[in-house]
């Protein structure tokens, strides 16, 4: 049976001037894991919240067509009518969780259908462990991970025992860990035949994982269809916002196109095709790379001790070097330490033990004012710094409060807006920019101080790829125009593409140190890091190199030169 | 951040039903105002220790001590000075301090900080969710009980963002120590629009997410929760009216008050 039918699906928000959504025609059957793709503002999530009627019960507006849910028309049914079939979870895991213990969680909506007591005990003990949170009834979901609190929220779904599961962008907040942990279990409830419909970003999650796919641009339905006939087609995705599984990109690249699950798979078909590794090649690669060289030590912490004032121990005696015009990368899990440092880096937190050098003077003698204004932060949440009533305005907080004033200070707000590419946006309000831009504004309200380093809390966060890869091209441009980059982030490929050095952190320590290549070569400090290395680079450390992109890969292994640097 | 006083445990006064817990709340509330006399008063000390030690929720006082002190030292001092009375005992630049203000003062500073241990082991012993509860057996319509725990959830998830945004702010060169208060005033404006921003964003996912777990699914709810009365709880309201009782009746017969 369709688990999901959706004909000619039109949907106008009130007061907006276009269609959010148009002609939108597709089905599922019961069973199969649809994913939706699409860039930001394609109407992914509008689309998804139509299915168990938000829209138009949050949302009014003007919706046209017709949606069938396991063949009865929704038309008239309510949200939490529709609750105990439709199932949804959302990015936010922190909205959309209401009780102070896990097993209240899960009773919540069970209480709402009016089961007895022993029917939610057993419903709720099914979902935790459906889930992996078994055993975990007492505790508060304030003290859960960011993985743990989305799996919990799903477990609360499961317990009403919907048969259309939503999931929208669930892992895009979470560390690799938690969302490795939590493809596992959405795959686990594939295999017990539940029907799925997740919306991502990252393709490559999807091998092993949807059956088919539904890709939105503007709207509309650009592109539907088998996950092996669409996943290899990488220039398509990519045209929509989407990035491509780097496997299939690879062997799309080397004109073969098929489907192939893990490494092991496309190592052994690359073996049997015959293709080789040349090592002059990743000789010349590596010679190329040497060429920057960088300045004099900008920042140095030197035996860096930090305890939160609870008592829990942040980072245990941290050494550590920046170069004026290096592009340095932290990793590691959640909660290892990587904020807590970069947080001393420009005067946040001040050290329990040791000492912050600014080129060679102590940190402390600078103060927070002296410190901030050489070091920018940006941090994760855009949101968390926003305030004015214009853009422009949000710019010239930072050099209005080191004393800048006028016509300098004005000169610095369009400088700064003209390189994070929002020039003509001076005169809009912040709050009503998309998450792409509000992310780019707060790192223009950042640069406008005119900062020699920028240090950036995970900042792709949220972003669709192609704003992703805006946002670190135009973080590249400030590192070539002198600018020393410190970024955050969990993003494997952002980091294997963007930095040249990166640190590896784990409880409180560096666990390693060094260029990309060598730090991409320690598997076992990766591991305990929780990093898994971007398939491309883990597929070259099989023939013995460490490619950083595919371009590198295909330059060092094919036998004619496929890519032209 | 742990900013509330529950504490986890296993003990005869967390097993109690909430409306007992919400009962025992009020009455123990009334029983300390009814008299003053600190010799009076110290039974009902004696019961509250005891209690705190049967819950396992005495490690809370390492948390509230300083405030307990302040409150007990101040009340006892002002009231020494102004309470008046007959049989002087000595006198302090123009303020005669006598046996009765000292008895009363003494009287006053307990009943404060018993009251505030009263609440100490009810907010030590009682998750937020006991209280509406409680709240709700007593006629509390749900939707206010509901709202009332999810603000008390909600409160350190906003504290944490405003922790954050304060850094935000810091880091641009915003230094909340300088200016005068008008001007710090603004400064703050700074932090509570973005507050109020996020907690504005996340109302509307949690508005929507509420709606997609079934919250007003419309059939009668059922509780997680299965309370029901033992003969402890019997035991706790027999002691919390006793107290009530028995001092009304001291005070009945003249005796319990000072002067």
């Amino acid at each position: 049976m369709e688990a999901v039918t959706v004909e000619d699906l039109s949907f106008t928000y009130r007061g907006a001037a276009s269609r959010a959504l148009e002609g939108i025609d597709f089905s599922q059957a019961e069973g199969e894991v649809l994913a939706v793709l699409g860039r930001a503002g394609a109407g992914k999530t509008t689309l998804v919240r139509c299915l168990n009627r938000i829209i138009p019960a949050f949302y009014p507006g003007e919706l046209e067509g017709q949606i069938c849910l396991f063949g009865r028309p929704v038309d008239h049914e309510g949200v939490s009518q529709l609750a105990g079939q439709v199932g949804m979870v959302f990015q936010d895991f922190e909205a959309q969780l209401f009780s102070t213990d896990v097993r209240q969680e899960m009773a919540f909506g069970l209480e709402s259908q009016g089961l007895s007591y022993r029917e939610m005990e057993s419903r709720a003990g099914r979902a935790l462990d459906q889930v992996g949170l078994g055993g975990e009834l007492r505790r508060d979901p304030s003290t859960l991970s960011g993985g743990e609190k989305q799996r919990l929220a799903i477990a609360s779904i499961l317990a009403l025992e919907p048969r259309l599961l939503i999931l929208d962008e669930p892992t895009t907040d979470l560390d690799p860990l938690g969302k490795e942990r939590l493809l596992q279990v959405i795959r686990g409830l594939r295999d017990q035949g539940l029907t799925v419909i997740l919306i991502t970003h990252e393709s490559a999650d999807l091998t092993g994982l949807a059956d088919r796919l539904v890709i939105l641009s503007e709207g509309r339905i650009a592109q539907q269809g088998h996950v092996e006939e669409l996943l290899p087609q990488p220039a398509s995705l990519e045209t929509h916002g989407v990035r491509p599984a780097p496997l299939s990109h690879l062997l799309s690249c080397l004109g073969l196109s098929f489907r192939a699950d893990g490494l092991q798979q496309v190592h052994g078909i690359l073996e049997k095709r015959g293709l080789r590794f040349d090592p002059c090649r990743y000789q010349e690669l590596l010679e190329k790379g040497k060429g920057g060289a960088y300045g004099s030590v900008i920042l140095q912490v030197e035996g860096l001790e930090f305890s939160y004032p609870d008592g829990r121990k942040a980072l245990g005696g941290i050494d550590l070097e920046v170069r004026e015009g290096e592009f340095l990368a932290i990793l590691g899990h959640n909660g290892s330490g990587k904020t807590t440092l970069a947080k001393h880096f420009n005067g946040l937190l001040c050290p329990c033990h040791g000492r912050v050098l600014w080129r060679g003077r102590d940190a402390r003698s600078l103060g927070l004012a002296g410190l901030a204004q050489q070091v920018g932060y940006v941090f994760q949440n855009p949101d968390h710094q926003l305030f004015a009533a214009t853009v422009e305005e949000e710019v010239a907080f930072g050099p209005r409060n080191f004393g800048l004033r006028p016509p300098e200070l004005q000169h610095r707000v369009y400088e700064a807006l003209e390189i994070m590419g929002l020039r003509g946006y001076e005169g809009r309000d912040p709050f009503r920019l998309t998450k792409g831009e509000r992310q780019r504004l707060a790192v223009a309200s950042v640069l406008s101080s005119h900062p020699q380093v920028l240090i950036l809390d995970e900042p792709t966060t949220g972003l669709d790829y192609g704003e992703q890869r805006r946002m670190m091209d135009q973080l590249k441009w400030l590192n070539e125009s002198g600018h020393t980059v410190i970024i955050i982030t969990h993003s494997p490929w952002v980091i294997a593409e963007y930095a040249h050095r990166a640190v590896v952190m784990s409880q409180g320590r560096v666990l390693a140190d060094g260029s990309l290549r060598e730090v991409f070569d320690r598997e076992g400090v990766l591991r305990e890091a929780g990093f898994q290395l971007p398939a491309v680079t883990a597929l070259g450390r099989r023939w013995g190199f460490v490619p950083l992109s595919l371009e590198e890969f295909l330059y060092c292994c094919s036998p004619k030169s496929l890519v032209d640097f | 951040m742990a900013i509330y006083l529950y504490l986890d445990r296993e003990s005869p006064i967390h097993r109690l039903h909430p409306v007992t817990k919400v009962s025992s709340l009020v009455l123990l509330f009334i029983a300390p105002m009814l008299v003053i006399h600190p010799v009076v008063l110290f039974p009902f000390l004696l019961f509250l220790l005891g209690v705190g030690v049967t819950s396992g929720c005495l490690t809370n006082l390492r948390r509230v001590w300083p405030f307990m002190v302040t409150l007990f030292t101040f009340t006892f001092l002002i009231w020494c000075f102004f309470y008046g009375g007959q049989r002087e005992v000595f006198r302090l630049a123009g303020l005669r301090i006598t046996q009765e203000s000292m008895l009363f003062g003494l009287g006053m500073a307990l009943r404060l900080v018993l009251l505030f241990f009263v609440g100490l082991v009810f907010l030590s012993t009682t998750r937020i969710e006991e209280l509406t509860a409680g709240l709700q057996r007593l006629g509390l319509p749900y939707i206010v009980g509901f709202t009332l725990s999810l603000a008390f959830r909600l409160v350190p998830v906003f504290m944490d963002s405003a922790l954050v945004i304060v850094q935000a702010q810091r880091s641009r060169g915003l230094d909340f120590g300088r200016g005068g208060p008008l001007q710090r005033l603004r400064k703050y404006l700074t932090v509570i629009i973005p507050v109020f921003m996020t907690a504005l964003r996340k109302a509307d996912g949690m508005a929507v997410a509420l709606e997609a777990r079934g919250f007003r699914a419309g059939q009668e709810r059922t509780s997680c929760f299965r309370y029901s009365f033992s003969r402890l709880d019997g035991l706790a309201l027999v002691a919390a009216v006793s107290f009530n009782v028995l001092y009304l009746m001291l005070r009945h017969w003249g005796m319990g008050l000072v002067g």
